[in-house]
């Protein structure tokens, strides 16, 4: 244990100094498993595993939902779903910000990337809503608070490296996923209402959409909506595995672009497929050092002393779950999405299992926490993404317009704690 | 050096772009087709899970080339922009070299793998393909990254770093 929490402390310091944190993962958990069963084991186990990781059929899913992400991103098809929330929501006070909620959720159904989300909304809403002079607030507060949907709405990144690491099915994480989707769509519409009714003049309503427009909007969102129905009824009604599905759902996605333009010429295609093959291969060096570290955390046995230590303390699975959360919470502070998912899942899975704790339920639970990680300081990525595409609004303003929105995901926390059916309910009638 | 780079970096990541970007569209493409064909004409694609097996590994390694040159790889940013100012020069030395140490490891390592699979005469289960043709693909692309890495010290901006190391989701 005590080997363990050096180990920790050490990729700690070495990721604050600014070590890359793949890198530091790596040596740190290289080093560890060095000194307690000698170099050559640990230089073998290093090796073998990150062939394995950058062979394992499961994680191939990994490039093609980024994939899919990107197509989406470049089929422009944001603003149409911005659009066609607009038209039902428009009319209402802070009606520009509770379509951009909508339009992120759907935009989160094709795309498992919160950045993506941010930072194509950044480019959409931002501009209607600086036209209806919102406060900057509330305006970018929305759309950085509104990104963090793409990973809890299926399909959904986090959710598949959560479900590779806790050994889950992947298929019934993206249903747990669903409804408390649904319910931070509900509460970031809440949230928004509560601030236009303590400051009306930070949102008001907008006019109605030309007939145009929305016949327009309608007519781009439909392809969205059946490639969401593809992609996830292909996997929950077993006809594809997940890999196969996020193959579907990339070149589906690439059909939607094409059809909408883009895509046409063989440089638009490399850069996409670069863009993505990028983002994978930055991923993939956490997983192989994450991986590895978690080779020299199972090692040294602290997986095991927690077991013994939660029985001790009594711990009831919530009171655990709990206790966890906060944990990650505070790691949230440092480390991103994937970190919080590679470091502490794998440390306490023995506990989590041994508590009898529903794994589905807790990746939900987690992903909550994550996305309270990504607006909240000091790192929270998607205030800094809003802030890149929008540099003319303070990043305390964006951080303060995200407040109302940390209280709904908390709020979300708490009734996903309560009502654990939320997560579990839908996979359970698929099981 | 500083002009060798220049010279020589461009090229090997202009091959590398589409290498991979053929790679990761094939992997598409593949999916795309082994279910259509299971499907609509009851003929799979034999061996399909391995080949995207394959294709993952190979698709990374080429990737991280491109990630290795720009130094785009995910870090946090709490105290480092501080420590930079603080340490000037001596912070970039110390990280960058640490960072080349782990991806010289990491090259070592697959370069062992795939020697010992070529000596164990290690087959894939399914398609029965000689192991090494993947796991020697993989170390030959991890020491080209390597390479980059080293040639994108010498081309970039002594404060690059810090700027676009998001994580990606």
């Amino acid at each position: 244990m005590t080997t363990a929490l050096i180990g920790f402390a050490v990729l700690i310091a070495l990721c604050f100094f600014g070590f890359r944190v793949g890198f530091a993962t790596l040596i740190v958990g290289v080093i560890g498993f060095t000194l307690q069963r000698g170099p050559e084991a640990a230089f073998a186990m290093a090796g073998q595993q990150i062939m394995e990781d950058a062979m394992n059929y499961n994680l191939s899913v990994i490039p093609l939902f980024i994939l899919m992400g990107v197509f989406i991103y470049r089929a422009d098809v944001s603003r149409d779903l911005y659009d066609a929330a607009y038209s039902g929501l428009g009319r209402f006070r802070g009606g520009l910000a509770l379509s951009t909620v909508v339009a992120c959720a759907g935009f989160s159904a094709v795309c498992g990337s919160s950045l993506a989300t941010a930072a194509t909304m950044s480019k959409v809403a931002m501009p209607p809503m600086k036209r209806y002079a919102y406060s900057d607030s509330l305006a970018t507060g929305t759309i950085a608070s509104g990104g963090t949907l793409g990973i809890m709405i299926p399909p959904s990144v986090p959710l598949v490296i959560y479900g590779i690491v806790a050994e889950v099915d992947i298929g019934l994480l993206f249903m747990a996923g669903i409804l408390p989707g649904l319910l931070l769509v509900g509460l970031f519409m809440g949230a928004v209402a509560v601030t236009v009714r303590l400051d009306p003049e930070a949102g008001p309503a907008g006019d109605p959409l030309p007939e145009e427009d929305k016949r327009r909007a309608l007519r781009g969102v439909w392809p969205v909506i059946a490639l969401f129905v593809l992609v996830l009824g292909g996997i929950y009604g077993s006809i594809f595995t997940p890999t196969e599905a996020s193959g579907i759902g990339a070149f589906g996605a690439a059909l939607i672009a094409l059809s909408r333009g883009h895509l046409r010429k063989l440089s638009e295609w490399k850069d996409a497929l670069v863009e993505a093959t990028k983002t994978t291969a930055s991923l993939f060096i956490v997983i192989f050092g994450a991986l590895v570290f978690a080779q020299f955390i199972n090692l040294s046995g602290m997986p095991y002393d927690l077991v013994f230590m939660v029985d001790e303390m009594n711990l009831t699975p919530y009171q655990l779950v709990m206790a966890i959360a906060v944990i990650a919470v505070l790691m949230g502070m440092i480390f991103e999405s994937i970190g919080i998912l590679l470091l502490l899942v794998p440390v306490f899975l023995p506990t989590l299992y041994q508590s009898g704790v529903d794994m589905i339920w807790f990746g939900i639970v987690v992903v909550v926490v994550t996305e309270l990680g990504l607006i909240t300081p000091p790192i929270g990525m998607n205030v800094f993404v809003v802030k890149s595409v929008i540099p003319q609004v303070l990043l305390g303003k964006i951080f303060r317009g995200a407040i109302p929105f940390i209280f709904a995901i908390l709020v979300a926390l708490v009734l996903v704690f309560v009502f654990p059916g939320l997560a579990t309910w839908l996979p359970s009638i698929l099981r | 050096m500083k002009a060798f780079a220049a010279a020589v970096l461009p090229r090997i990541l202009t091959v590398l772009e589409w290498i991979s970007a053929i790679l990761l569209f094939t992997m598409m493409m593949l999916t795309f087709v082994d279910v259509v064909g299971r499907y609509v004409f009851t003929a799979p694609v034999f061996g399909a899970a391995e080949m995207i097996q394959f294709l993952l590994a190979i698709t990374i390694f080429a990737g991280l080339s491109l990630v290795n040159a720009h130094d785009d790889h995910i870090v946090v940013e709490l105290f480092e922009p501080k420590l930079k100012r603080w340490l000037g020069p001596v912070h970039r030395y110390i990280v960058q070299g640490f960072s080349v140490f782990a991806m010289a490891f990491i090259t070592w390592e697959l370069t062992e793998f795939a020697i010992e699979a070529h000596q164990l005469g290690k087959m894939t289960i399914v398609l029965e393909w000689p192991l090494v043709a993947v796991a020697g693909s993989v170390a030959v692309l991890s020491a080209i990254s390597l390479i980059a890495q080293i040639l994108g010290l010498f081309l970039a901006e002594p404060d690059h770093a810090a700027t676009d190391h998001a994580s990606p989701l």
